[in-house]
């Protein structure tokens, strides 16, 4: 049967194709930048040590810097499937959200995160604003597409809709409605 | 999703209908058609009363919106309605609904349980990870003045003063800075370590290797540490140095680090054999490994961050700016430097 479809209907339609898309783009991005670190973690518990974040602990640095990468990874995988979307969205999303405030505290501070040398002296005139003004922009969009995800997690093509049941409440509130009417 | 029960979106459907009712009135007789399309397709006694109760509305008013998905609310009134048994209709289709809903809790329950493995995986390997890489490294072939812990070498051991502060260097051999450093008071340094003035613990990082292919900070502290064996480990630490590519990242050739190395520190040829032969079976690998393992946990701790060169007094960062390179006495500028981190 041919359906025309309601206003409604169709920015539900749009809706799921702009979820799509940020599924799409913060699960691929989640995915590289966690799976181009896994072969070699060490390295990123340098980086981690880069921030100074002054973690008291060793141990600390050590749990950032081998979990986020396989952290990234399986959150990428999650968003790529649509699995637990609305869940790994906002983990994601939160996680680009401090990476956004992590670069923007490096840079007020003056300290440069990738020098490419480990070189000591003068770290600052190795800063270049625009990179670090770039991170913060992409981090802060892929922020975003995280939120829209959080807000609005049914996407097509997502496990999710695939295992998608019944829903409870509305199931409740329908027989309550049916009830009371026909009594 | 087939036995889907058509009320999940229930009552927005509704509002949806309600706005197609003028277009759903012309449509009357597709609808009827429709009805009975779905009467003949029904499975449950459900569909069966809606799809009647639709053929029965589109035939008698003429009008009744009814997609696929409007089968709800109002159908299942005419159901009820228009049934003849009213109790026992809406007994069935209670029993019904107490059936997908328990089915429906069953779901998510199963959904939490995946969840919850999904979770404990994931924090799982994240905890092996940790422990894997705190695991004590076996060492084997420690030079012998490695230090008690095997996380340096000190290459000028009992001759330190009493009092004398105890200087820690961090060095990687790619690491252009530590080339610079190494130029500027290496030698100063050693003397100060052989004179008694300080007590010099060398630490050689391998942090480097992670990012520049050819592994040539590890090959090149083995053979630093090889030095050790020979008791030319300072002569060997500044030859090494010496041979460091103009730009980061071309590495050391291992005829570098063993004949032009030996050549250069002018070794007997029996020292030579022993240091070659200890740089080619990487006897110091474990050492060197676990020297930057350690060393890694110690910057850490002594100053928050991970890098190369460090050079720490007695646990306190020293500023490599206060070293005056133009300094006519280096020695002299670098035990003052060295005497006034507090």
């Amino acid at each position: 049967m041919t359906e025309k479809k309601t206003p409604s209907e169709r920015t539900r339609h749009i809706h799921g194709w702009i979820g799509v898309v940020c599924r799409l783009v913060l699960g691929l991005v989640l995915l590289i930048a966690g799976a181009i670190k896994l072969p070699d973690l060490d390295a990123s518990v340098i980086s981690v040590t880069r921030f100074q974040l002054g973690l008291p602990e060793y141990w600390m640095v050590q749990a950032l810097g081998y979990g986020l990468p396989i952290i990234e990874v399986a959150l990428g995988l999650l968003l790529l499937v649509g699995l637990f979307t609305r869940l790994s969205a906002l983990l994601g999303g939160l996680m680009m959200l401090a990476y956004a405030i992590g670069i923007a505290s490096v840079w007020i501070r003056g300290i440069a995160l990738d020098c490419g040398c480990f070189g000591s002296g003068s770290s600052l005139d190795r800063i270049n604003p625009w990179v670090y003004g770039w991170d913060i922009v992409r981090d802060i969009a892929l922020f975003a597409m995280g939120m829209w995800l959080f807000l609005r997690p049914r996407t097509p093509f997502s496990l999710d809709e695939r295992l998608r049941g019944a829903d409870l409440d509305d199931l409740d509130t329908f027989d309550a409605a049916t009830d009371t009417e026909n009594l | 999703m087939t036995d889907k029960p058509d009320t999940t979106d229930a009552d927005d459907v509704i509002d949806d209908a309600q706005a197609e009712a003028d277009a759903a009135q012309a449509d009357a007789d597709a609808e009827l058609a429709a009805a009975e399309d779905d009467l003949a397709d029904a499975t449950t006694d459900a569909e069966v009363a809606s799809a009647t109760a639709r053929k029965k509305a589109a035939v008698a008013k003429g009008a009744k919106p009814a997609s696929t998905k409007t089968r709800s609310k109002q159908a299942k009134k005419e159901a009820l309605k228009s049934s003849g048994t009213p109790e026992s209709r809406r007994a069935k289709l209670q029993a019904q609904r107490e059936e997908m809903k328990r089915k429906e809790r069953q779901r998510r329950m199963r959904m939490y349980v995946l969840a919850g493995v999904i979770i404990a995986l994931i924090i799982g390997l994240i905890g092996f990870v940790i422990w894997q890489a705190n695991q004590p490294v076996k060492i084997e072939g420690a030079p012998k003045n490695a230090t008690a812990k095997a996380d340096g070498i000190n290459p000028y051991p009992g001759k330190a003063k009493a009092g004398a502060p105890v200087v820690v260097v961090y060095a990687d051999f790619q690491c252009p800075g530590c080339g610079s450093l190494e130029n500027a008071v290496g030698k100063e340094l050693f003397a100060l370590a052989e004179e008694g003035e300080i007590q010099l613990e060398m630490r050689t990082m391998i942090m480097l290797d992670g990012q520049i292919p050819g592994r040539h900070s590890v090959r090149a502290a083995v053979a630093a540490a090889c030095g050790d064996y020979v008791d030319m480990y300072p002569d060997v630490y500044r030859a090494i140095f010496s041979y460091q590519p103009p730009q980061e990242g071309m590495g050391y050739t291992d005829a570098t680090l063993t004949d032009e190395v030996a050549d250069l520190t002018k070794m007997s040829p029996e020292k030579k054999q022993t240091y070659v032969s200890c740089y080619n079976e990487a006897k110091t690998k474990s050492f060197v490994e676990n020297v930057d393992k350690m060393g890694r946990k110690s910057m850490f701790d002594a100053i928050g961050e991970n890098r190369t060169p460090v050079i720490l007094v007695n646990g306190k960062n020293l500023d490599l700016a206060s070293i005056d390179l133009q300094a006519t006495d280096k020695k002299a500028m670098l035990k003052d430097a060295i005497g006034k981190v507090k």
